[in-house]
């Protein structure tokens, strides 16, 4: 009954090898797609850094297409970012590196290059946390009372995993516009002393759950190694 | 292929539910604790006495207790020194009660920034026209919530 139900499967890969052979006209109307590396800048930090007049750092993102729908993806970053709370005033500084890929979703037509694209991410970035001041709060009677500590923790580290989904679109040739969105899980942190890490670069605001939330609008530039 | 989208998908919805916990605005109703002082008889130690018709204020500060009722005072202490001075009178006689405290501040969360731990090292100083000693619940005495008295007064 086994090597009856074996035969058959042979048979059956024989049949289909045979029927891809039959077809050699379609695979010469199939359009060369081009693999490459694709280097961007992220659009949304120089152009808030603009109007607020503040340096708050740069990102610049890498991909590589490993095959057809796949691509291996990297962002490098800069972070300077001022915190304000009700009760806290905080500046935040460092760099972050994001590792990953990417997986197209979206099948173009002909000769397209568009994607709607969900990734994953490994991130890792290395800080320091300025606790500029802080206020004991809900004391009426004698007052809340402001402390600056002006204490710096420098050497802290965060680790996440990051899902990210967008839409990348090739506006001219070669050059595409990427929009997407980031939803982090903070694995571990090195916290400061008598503090908190409210704000990791590359990671942003830390939510309560360790829970972290992301945009990003990017421009790049594909530089083609050849096309299949 | 399917099955890794959805799978994706999945996960993408779960971040975003676990991620919408915002802590924007301090919910905490006791940060910092306050003194709490308890009223005892001046001849049986054990038991219990109210004090009648008391004022009570902090040194340069207006009356926090006015005409009161009570078998325990909270007392804020300032921590922004290492000392707290209140008055308290009843009738026209009027005492100081002088706490002394190591202090720490504690963080608690992005929205409600920090809160001060105390530790009184020995019995507070008091004046005596109307009460007849102070005494500590433990020494040294923590003062880290408000779940119980952490002074005595006898009267």
């Amino acid at each position: 009954m086994s090597k009856f139900i074996i035969n058959i499967l042979f048979l059956g890969l024989i049949l289909s090898m045979q029927a891809q052979d039959s077809i050699p006209a379609a695979d010469s109307l199939k359009i060369k797609q081009k693999f490459g590396i694709r280097v961007g800048i992220d659009l949304s930090r120089p152009i808030i850094q603009k109007i607020q007049k503040e340096d708050l750092g740069f990102e610049i993102t890498a991909d590589y297409r490993v095959a057809p729908n796949w691509y291996a993806a990297m962002e490098l970053g800069y972070a300077s970012e001022p915190g304000a709370e009700d009760y806290l005033i905080f500046h935040t500084k460092g760099s972050y590196a994001k590792i990953g890929f990417n997986y197209n979703t979206y099948e173009n037509w002909k000769d397209m290059n568009n994607e709607v694209y969900v990734g994953l991410r490994y991130g890792f970035s290395t800080f320091q946390q300025h606790l500029i001041s802080y206020t004991t709060p809900l004391n009426p009677y004698l007052g809340d009372q402001t402390f600056y500590p002006d204490q710096v923790s420098k050497g802290l580290t965060g680790h996440w995993a990051e899902l990210q989904v967008g839409l990348k679109v090739e506006v001219l040739n070669n050059l595409f516009l990427t929009t997407g969105v980031q939803f982090k899980k903070l694995i571990s942190s090195k916290q400061p002393d008598g503090f908190a890490n409210l704000y990791i670069p590359g990671f942003n605001k830390v939510l309560t759950g360790n829970g972290g939330f992301g945009f990003n609008y990017t421009i790049s530039y594909l530089i083609p190694f050849y096309k299949k | 292929m399917k099955h890794f989208i959805r799978f994706i998908l999945g996960i993408f919805l779960v971040t975003l539910v676990t991620n919408c916990e915002v802590d924007d605005i301090c919910t905490e109703t006791v940060l910092t604790p306050k003194l709490i002082v308890k009223f005892y008889d001046n001849d049986t130690l054990t038991l219990a006495k109210k004090v009648t018709e008391i004022y009570v204020w902090a040194e340069g500060k207006d009356s926090l207790y006015e005409n009161a009722t009570a078998d325990s005072l909270l007392l804020p202490l300032n921590n922004a020194t290492n000392s707290t001075k209140y008055l308290l009178s009843i009738g026209n006689q009027i005492d100081t009660l002088i706490v002394n405290y190591d202090k720490e501040d504690i963080f608690v969360s992005r929205s409600c920034g920090y809160k001060t731990h105390f530790s009184l090292p020995a019995n507070p100083s008091i004046t005596q026209h109307w009460m007849t000693g102070i005494s500590m619940i433990e020494t040294p005495q923590p003062v880290v919530n408000q779940n119980k008295a952490h002074v005595k007064i006898h009267h």
